[in-house]
């Protein structure tokens, strides 16, 4: 299956405003500027539709790949410029084995790491939200805790339930040991009945997973910033970090504090 | 093993899907949508730096001016 854009096609879209250094840009990144240096002191991963693993997923699904995350959280940990990484999820879970490699990765990230639950971080997505160093969920975010279905061939011998029972208690450890649910609580919701249509389970609405103990705290992109800020090191008030330094997002704080009446001043000829 | 809310009646349907082709460009990677004509748009970044997203080139639904993927699905 392969088809490439028409050479008259491309060289009509690139006009004739275009630079040379710009060309050199689009021949060797497709690019119309090539990637610049950033000064985002905080990286963002988002986790989103089905997490996929070994197996490729039909091109309906919105995927989160392992084979684009794991690397991805790799640079984070070595890049010297980057403070501290957001993890923002909305998914509806997905491989097992990927998800709990992604949490694994989090977890053992060494720079500071905050998740955030908007939407939904159902399934597999629970561990990955715990896995980062301090947890949020929006109000109105969701997360579904059942236990783990197999699909497809069953083979009806003893075996097939206790390999089952060994990848639940693979998840609810993960779970147990980087929240303060315990494992009571976590397995009581985990198979409760009568919560949901299809499934046991329960749904945990915003302030119900910090209830729980699953997620710290309620909260939005503010609360998650401005806590990736302070374990970082940096001032977790203001948008900027310390004086001179990288803030979130690369906003730089003025050196002299005086510097913003002063120009406001010089600008209202005052 | 999949662990997820939705049936996997609906994960495993194959409805056929857009057409997508994933390019690299510097750091980070880019998904693009086939559309008519052969022409490529942006369909998804993939990076973790935020200023990524803000570069108007790689805003969702732009048209890919060069490079053109010669790699079908991702």
């Amino acid at each position: 299956m392969e088809e490439k854009a028409s050479p008259q096609s491309q060289s009509s879209r690139a006009g004739s405003s275009v630079s040379m250094a710009q060309l050199e840009a689009i021949r060797q990144l497709g690019l119309a500027n090539p990637p610049g240096k950033s000064d985002s002191a905080f990286h963002v991963l988002t986790i989103i539709g089905q997490i996929e693993g070994h197996l490729l997923l039909p091109a309906k699904n919105k995927t989160t790949k392992y084979e684009h995350v794991i690397p991805q959280l790799v640079a984070v940990e070595q890049d010297p410029k980057i403070r501290g990484l957001l993890v923002i999820l909305n998914t509806v879970g997905g491989d097992i084995e990927a998800g709990l490699a992604i949490a694994e990765m989090i977890k053992s990230l060494s720079k500071p790491t905050v998740s955030l639950v908007l939407g939904g971080g159902h399934s597999i997505g629970a561990p990955i939200a715990v896995a980062a160093g301090y947890s949020f969920i929006a109000p109105t975010a969701t997360i579904t805790i059942h236990p783990i279905r197999l699909s497809g061939l069953v083979i009806g011998v003893p075996q097939t339930y206790e390999y089952l029972d060994k990848m639940q208690d693979r998840v609810i450890r993960f779970l147990v040991e980087h929240s303060r649910v315990s494992e009571e609580k976590l397995r009581e919701a985990m198979f409760r009945t009568g919560e949901l249509v299809r499934d046991v389970g329960t749904v945990l609405i915003g302030r119900d997973a910090v209830e729980l103990g699953l997620i710290d705290e309620l909260g939005g992109l503010d609360k998650a910033l401005a806590k990736l800020r302070q374990m970082a090191g940096m001032d977790p008030g203001g948008h900027a970090g310390p004086a001179g330094e990288p803030g979130a997002f690369g906003w730089r704080a003025p050196a002299d504090p005086g510097f913003v009446r002063r120009a406001l001043a010089g600008r209202n000829g005052t | 093993m999949l662990w997820t809310v939705m049936p996997p009646e609906w994960v495993f349907e194959d409805d056929g899907g857009p057409r997508l082709a994933e390019v690299a460009a510097g750091a980070m990677r880019i998904v693009l949508e086939a559309g008519p004509g052969g022409a490529w748009r942006v369909q998804r970044v993939l990076s973790t730096n935020p200023f990524d997203y803000l570069r108007p080139e790689l805003s969702p639904g732009a048209l890919w001016i060069a490079n053109p993927p010669s790699v079908s699905r991702v």
